[in-house]
């Protein structure tokens, strides 16, 4: 029986995999490698913004600034069919025990979200 | 629509702000609304974050100065802590203009700023220390090309690179440490006065060609070029002006150690005034400067012994000099300065003719064996 790391873990291994795309359409088609080099990057920043900021600041600016897929594959990663409205939601009204539990959730979801979008994605100059 | 981007427990209609007592957690948890949602396409800043940026900004500043009644207590101990770590050079910075470390953080305002965990109050790591001096080592003192007179003779300056013999000494190398330690440089306690100049204050950048900065491409695939057309783009953020203590220690305990730590800080001292440290150095930030001569508190204490120990009179030097054992037996200096001490009183003794009735005391033989 898998682990809740595990499960995360594979979540976050699909979402990864989804936004990867092969050398020929990276090559031909500037908007697709823009978006899978954005995912990467945001992905590598997330978990450093929950650790300086809490994870409901990080999630507002995330709303305003990352790119929507990112948004709805953490959530989809932290509890299988979240959505990002209610994950949000969730981090700023609750009590001071649920916060922190949430906290470490969304941190070990997007560790996990880093390090396959790490391995899996170009960035803008590769 | 902005959206909210702190926690309901800590929105301002709950929470006092103007009564924060700490800049960082103020900074990090606070802030009320974040950029509109995806759909505004305005890059003007003030109105993505109407006000809340500046004026949480201003709460932070008053934060920082309100923060000083405990903190004095904190630097205060810190400077007691560092006496007991000899040998060590302790010296005063001012900033030339602003100084600003931890510009690129990740942080919800995108411009972060280093500060201290407890306090609240501007630091400069002494991790930020150690890399500028070790990069200015390399660089400069390495280079006989750049050489000057009084660091190491230009034979020798290779010896300042990077690998080589005293830049290992100085900082070490991945398998080995430096025997220099660079201790976190802290913002004096009257830096934070209140009186609005000095401390965290108010900033700001003005990028004009954020397209071409970014590297966004035009309908034809190629690089926006920068043109005067361009709107600017103020973007608000803190950063520190004031004194900062500096201090580094060596671990080697002796006469050697007390030298390489001067010359350790006379580096530090040069690498700080010339290239600075933190971010946006190439925009002149950064820059520290000597603001006093190097502060070696164990000699201003050894000095004031050895004055008090010469100025004895010949006919009180019987009465008087065991008293002045005692002080140098208990004084808490580097070895080097008790060994100008117990030099002053041997002196002392045999001008005052008294070494042959002394020779035999426990006492002064404990002297001559602390100058050997």
């Amino acid at each position: 029986m898998p682990t809740r790391e595990q499960e995360c873990a594979q979540r976050a291994y699909v979402r990864a995999s989804e936004q990867s795309h092969d050398e020929e359409t990276r090559r031909t088609d500037q908007g697709a490698k823009k978006k899978e080099a954005e995912y990467q990057r945001y992905a590598k920043r997330f978990p450093a913004l929950i650790q300086n900021c809490g994870l409901a600041q990080a999630l507002a600016f995330a709303q305003a600034k990352a790119p929507e897929d990112y948004l709805t594959d953490l959530a989809h990663v932290v509890e299988s069919a979240m959505l990002v409205d209610a994950l949000a939601a969730q981090a700023r009204c609750s009590d001071i025990s649920q916060y922190q539990k949430l906290t470490r959730d969304t941190l070990v979801a997007s560790t996990w979200l880093k390090r396959y979008a790490e391995a899996l994605l170009k960035g803008e100059d590769e | 629509m902005s959206t909210q981007a702190c926690r309901d427990a800590l929105k301002k209609e709950k929470v006092a702000l103007d009564k924060g007592a700490h800049a960082g957690l103020l900074l990090s948890r606070y802030l009320q609304i974040a950029a509109p949602t995806k759909g505004n396409d305005s890059k003007d800043e003030e109105k993505q974050h109407p006000g809340e940026r500046l004026e949480l900004y201003r709460l932070a500043k008053k934060a920082a100065e309100r923060a000083k009644s405990i903190y004095v207590s904190a630097y205060d101990r810190r400077l007691q802590y560092l006496k007991q770590d000899t040998p060590c050079a302790e010296s005063f910075f001012s900033v030339q203009g602003r100084l600003i470390v931890g510009l690129g953080s990740e942080h919800v305002l995108e411009a972060g700023i280093t500060l201290h965990h407890t306090y609240g109050v501007p630091i400069i790591p002494g991790s930020a220390l150690k890399g500028l001096a070790a990069h200015y080592c390399d660089q400069v003192w390495g280079n006989e090309s750049v050489y000057q007179e009084g660091s190491s003779t230009k034979q020798d300056a290779y010896k300042f690179k990077l690998g080589e013999e005293w830049h290992r000494a100085l900082f070490g190398t991945s398998d080995d440490s430096g025997h220099i330690i660079f201790h976190e440089a802290w913002i004096t306690p009257e830096s934070l006065n209140g009186d609005g100049k000095q401390g965290l204050v108010l900033d700001v950048m003005t990028p004009h060609h954020g397209d071409y900065y970014t590297g966004e491409k035009d309908k034809h695939g190629n690089t926006v070029a920068p043109t005067d057309f361009d709107d600017p783009n103020p973007i608000t953020f803190l950063s520190v002006t004031g004194t900062i203590h500096v201090a580094l220690s060596c671990d080697v305990d002796s006469d050697v150690g007390e030298k390489w730590t001067k010359l350790a800080m006379r580096l530090l001292t040069e690498a700080l005034q010339r290239w600075g440290v933190g971010g946006k150095t190439n925009a002149g930030y950064g820059r520290l400067k000597l603001s006093g001569p190097l502060v070696d508190v164990d000699q201003l204490k050894a000095d004031a012994v050895i004055a008090s120990v010469r100025a004895l009179k010949f006919a009180g030097v019987a009465g008087s000099i065991y008293a002045y054992v005692e002080l140098w037996r208990n004084l808490e200096v580097s070895p080097a300065q008790k060994r100008r001490v117990a030099e002053a009183i041997v002196a002392k003794v045999i001008e005052a003719g008294r070494e042959k009735q002394s020779r035999d005391k426990d006492w002064y033989k404990e002297l001559l064996v602390n100058i050997q």
